[in-house]
């Protein structure tokens, strides 16, 4: 991976016609060439918008967006042969079968005949194909059908591949295919422009994200340093049953991060809190079956960044 | 040109797997073909042979009344079934309400005799002629005023033979006739000479459904996002839907022709006679196409959904066909129809296949609906591409 950028975002703003706040407001980014770049935020926070605006597909009205050093303004076909967009939806043809559908386009790509049959071997190799081919995508499942829209982009042997969460609604192991197709793009030098809703997908592929919430990047980094961010005072307990309300009212006091059916998770002001924590449990009579402490998921800090930011958007505008 | 080749074999595949597509663009017009040109067939009786029935009942078996019929028969409208029994009027009614005939022409006893003795007060005639309920007004017009002069004619007999002068019986052609419309077997069209191209112009404008449902569903799942990410572009996009439509286009023009000629003959009716030249029914066939498709593509980029525009463009054809002359002929339109068909695109198209292959036109005779078309097609075709273009942006 090399330290320079390779795709240049500065100070980009689209603004939607009719709506009140821009989709993306002042945004910058710096994704050097080879990496994984993830895109975390919440529906809407303007994660596609930022994908079509880095594939050419929308213009910004204010900043400038340059790739492998083309300014997307000046030369928008030299970055779209760069490039290749793996739609969140499954951007094919239902009636023809996988190879139809590759090779309709291979023809938008311009591959000619003698690179066909080398780039449909290494498609169906990467996101194992073999054999469905030859039947109409009407009849993969979800699983195949997201394998088939990761071989489309992979046609044209892209430089950088934009990939809008191309899991969605899946099964585990056709997830795993895919994500075990993109770490190994990831060692061809392929770079990777990610969004999922999927923590653990990003944090196995991604080297660095961003994350977005109203159209601005509320933080970016290395993975591995946002995950430790505050990752020294959380707490995270999973008891034997739901808990009472009475018991949820009690630990109120450390700051209750998330709570799933029998999982709870906390941030404590010191070490010495989590005795009077389990003291707590004692006295609610709550079984814990399992405690971890001191190591924080990237969920947990992408939700206390998101919080964070709600809290001061929502200062501002009083 | 790969990419273009790509998108043209894509929308062909993609329409050959479309069974309602194929069947709305070449089993639907050619059923309306067969079905109007057979069941318009008696409707264009005098060009395809057939007649309408009378039942003739005549009780005074006289000369006068055997000239009469002899007289009424020359005219070659009427298909006589003589009837020398006895009917009351009750059987005659039943049998023209039955739909067996159009007329009854009842002739009494002593017809002969009052022939120059007509009732002065009206309230008892010799002849009585019964209407079917079904029998249009305008065929009993006929009837009325060919009854009316053979009448007259034997009067005139009868009142020469007074003087002993005679008439004879020969038909005497007064005049001659000449049909507007030439063809190169015979002068007069018939009725499949009238439908296939009225229906071939239905059909063509119909390909706004499989190709508007390809553009929606596109836009739809994402795979004109996935285009557009791509150096495709919007020209060659479109091109990429037009291109194959357009031969889609010249086929349905093709099969229908064939049909009109082939088929229809197998089935009882008569042969489409391919007058005019094949390059003018080429050129009338490219400017109609390039107007539906025209039509097509604004409705598909304009459209939201499928189901949008389905109803728009399915409903729009109806209506355009309903005004246009294809589901009733213009010319028994009112004035002021005519004026609204005169606007249809339909109404070119059909005029100038009309043109070509009623009326022997040349180029200039389509030059006017031709010029239309193109002129309708490439303006819808403009405003389709900017609407894409800005949905683009």
């Amino acid at each position: 991976m090399s330290d320079a950028a390779f795709i240049q975002v500065r100070g980009v703003t689209h603004h939607y016609p009719r709506m009140h706040e821009p989709a993306l407001d002042n945004v910058d980014l710096q994704i050097p060439q080879g990496c994984s770049f993830g895109l975390l935020g919440p529906n809407g926070a303007g994660k596609t918008t930022l994908l079509s605006l880095l594939t050419g597909l929308l213009s910004p009205q204010a900043g400038e967006i340059t790739i492998a050093g083309y300014s997307l303004s000046d030369d928008p076909p030299a970055i779209k042969s760069l490039s290749a967009l793996v739609p969140q939806d499954f951007a094919f043809y239902l009636k023809l079968t996988g190879h139809e559908n590759l090779k309709f386009f291979a023809g938008i790509y311009d591959i000619d005949d003698s690179q066909w049959n080398e780039r449909l071997e290494y498609c169906t190799q990467v996101c194992q194909l073999e054999g469905m081919l030859g039947r109409r995508v009407a009849e993969y499942s979800g699983g195949m059908k997201r394998r088939l829209n990761l071989a489309i982009g992979l046609l044209n042997q892209p430089k950088i591949l934009y990939l809008d969460e191309p899991t969605v609604g899946i099964d585990a192991l056709s997830r795993q295919v895919i994500v075990a197709a993109i770490q190994k793009l990831r060692t061809q030098g392929i770079t990777v422009v990610y969004t999922s809703h999927y923590m653990e997908e990003i944090e196995a592929i991604c080297d660095e994200l961003a994350i977005i919430n109203h159209g601005r990047v509320v933080a970016r980094g290395r993975t591995a340093d946002l995950r430790s961010q505050g990752s020294g005072r959380s707490l995270s307990l999973t008891f034997a049953a739901i808990p009472s309300d009475e018991l949820m009212q009690a630990l109120a006091a450390w700051q209750v991060q998330c709570v799933h059916q029998r999982k709870v998770d906390l941030t404590l002001q010191n070490v010495d809190d989590m005795t009077a924590v389990l003291d707590t449990c004692k006295q609610h009579r709550m079984t814990i079956e399992q405690l971890q402490f001191g190591i924080s998921r990237l969920e947990q800090t992408y939700l206390s960044l998101l919080k964070e930011n709600e809290a001061a958007t929502g200062e501002s505008a009083t | 040109m790969n990419a273009l080749l790509a998108c043209i074999r894509k929308e062909l595949l993609l329409l050959s797997r479309d069974l309602h597509g194929l069947a709305l663009l070449f089993i639907m017009p050619l059923t309306f073909i067969l079905i109007m040109s057979l069941a318009l067939q008696n409707q264009m009786a005098e060009h395809s042979g057939s007649r309408l029935n009378v039942l003739w009942l005549d009780a005074d078996h006289s000369d006068a009344s055997q000239n009469l019929l002899q007289t009424l028969n020359s005219g070659h409208a009427f298909n006589f079934a003589i009837n020398a029994s006895e009917m009351n009027a009750n059987d005659v009614d039943r049998q023209l309400r039955h739909g067996d005939y159009a007329f009854a022409i009842r002739i009494d006893t002593g017809f002969s005799n009052n022939l120059l003795n007509a009732p002065d007060d009206g309230t008892h005639n010799d002849i009585t002629l019964s209407i079917a309920p079904d029998t249009s007004k305008q065929i009993e017009a006929i009837m009325v005023s060919s009854l009316h002069a053979a009448l007259g004619q034997e009067r005139l007999r009868a009142m020469l033979n007074t003087f002993g002068a005679g008439l004879d019986n020969k038909a005497h052609k007064e005049f001659d006739v000449h049909y507007a419309y030439i063809s190169k077997d015979q002068n007069i069209p018939s009725a499949v000479q009238q439908s296939v191209p009225a229906w071939l112009v239905f059909a063509t404008f119909f390909v706004v459904v499989p190709l508007s449902n390809t553009l929606i569903h596109e836009r739809q799942q994402g795979t004109l996002r996935r285009l557009r990410s791509t150096n495709l572009g919007t020209l060659r996009l479109l091109l990429g839907k037009l291109v194959p439509y357009f031969v889609i286009n010249q086929l349905q023009v093709i099969l229908m022709l064939l049909a009109g000629r082939y088929l229809v003959p197998i089935l009882g009716g008569q042969a489409l006679q391919l007058n005019g030249s094949w390059w003018l029914l080429a050129t009338m066939a490219a400017a109609l196409s390039i107007a539906a498709l025209g039509i097509a593509l604004l409705i598909a980029v304009s459209s939201a959904t499928t189901e949008q525009a389905t109803l728009l463009g399915g409903t729009g054809n109806i209506v355009l066909a309903a005004i246009g002359g294809i589901m009733i002929p213009k010319f028994v339109m009112p004035v002021a129809m005519q004026t609204v068909a005169s606007w249809s695109p339909m109404s070119w198209g059909l005029e100038g296949f009309l043109d070509i292959l009623l009326r022997n036109g040349t180029l200039r005779d389509i030059a006017p609906e031709a010029t239309g078309l193109f002129v309708l097609g490439l303006t819808t075709l403009l405003l389709a591409w900017l609407i894409q273009s800005r949905r683009s942006e």
